[in-house]
């Protein structure tokens, strides 16, 4: 039996409608990992993963994990992969706990720390695989791409965050 | 703000008090080229330079292209790794995966360092 829009609203489902929406956003963050991909740590997925959160709220799981695994039929599934497992889920559950949050300097500088602390969250695989001092060594030697990391954050969600935030506002009201 | 302008800070403090730097001055190290089918062949080499980059590159061992991060090595002993395989260089000392790239690995008197044509990302 069919069900309404508002008891399927209620119940939590998706609709056909979403599903499209979300494989959509899965793809631009693909689009924009690869076009962005030649400069080191200059991104939107970063910028992006947060504007869907607003939107999808816990359905942003799905988008995230379309996206990380196209990442890997792209790149191969590497140690890289198993970073890409969580790091992305870290920056989603700091928008969710965030999310009413109206101003756009909050997110910017959310954008900026999750920037700075990239590194670190990437170096807890090294742990696993190759232990404390692989891990540490990791974590040192990518300092200088996590600072550019959350500098390119920073001006990224600076510039683009409301643009972007009132371009989803207008072409997805019925999502969030 | 200013916590994030402290923890850049601390991360900048921490970079330079613990990446490891080279020093110029003669020493000897090796290199193993283990290719893909097992094969190895082992070289050593006496060099001046601080870092495994300028020493490998001294002995016309290795090249790539210019990155961001640093030279990509695609070329060990005249052979290239093909990207079409998903095939890359991977270096280790003494059998542990580097967490630097080969300019950034300072070298000391006596390190062994290998250097294994590797299949899959």
């Amino acid at each position: 039996m069919a069900m309404c829009p508002a008891e399927r609203k209620r119940r939590g489902a998706v609709s056909a409608k979403e599903i499209v929406t979300m494989a959509l956003c899965a793809a631009l963050l693909l689009v924009a990992q690869v076009a962005l991909a030649p400069l080191p740590n200059i991104e939107l997925v970063s910028l992006l993963v947060v504007l869907y959160t607003l939107f999808f709220r816990w359905r942003t799981l799905f988008i995230l994990y379309a996206f990380v695994l196209l990442e890997g039929l792209l790149y191969g599934f590497g140690l890289w992969w198993i970073n890409y497992l969580y790091v992305w889920t870290a920056l989603w559950a700091a928008a969710m706990l965030l999310y009413r949050m109206r101003g756009a300097a909050g997110w910017v500088l959310l954008l900026a720390g999750y920037g700075l602390l990239f590194g670190f969250l990437c170096s807890f695989v090294y742990l696993f695989a190759g232990g404390p001092k692989a891990a540490f060594g990791y974590f040192i030697s990518g300092i200088p791409f996590d600072l550019a990391h959350c500098a390119g954050n920073a001006v990224i969600g600076a510039v683009l965050f409301r643009p972007l935030r009132k371009l989803f506002t207008r072409f997805m009201p019925g999502v969030s | 703000m200013i916590a994030l302008a402290v923890i850049a800070g601390l991360l900048y403090g921490a970079y330079t008090l613990f990446m490891p730097e080279g020093e110029t001055g003669a020493k000897q190290i090796t290199l193993t080229v283990v290719q893909a089918d097992g094969q190895t062949q082992t070289f050593a080499i006496r060099t001046d330079q601080a870092y495994l980059r300028g020493a490998l590159e001294e002995q016309k061992l290795i090249a790539g292209e210019e990155s961001d991060y640093g030279l990509y090595v695609k070329t060990v002993n005249g052979t290239t790794a093909d990207e079409g395989k998903q095939e890359w260089w991977c270096f280790t000392q003494n059998g542990e995966t580097l967490m630097t790239g080969v300019d950034a690995t300072p070298i000391a008197d006596g390190d062994c360092f290998e250097a294994t044509l590797t299949a899959g990302y």
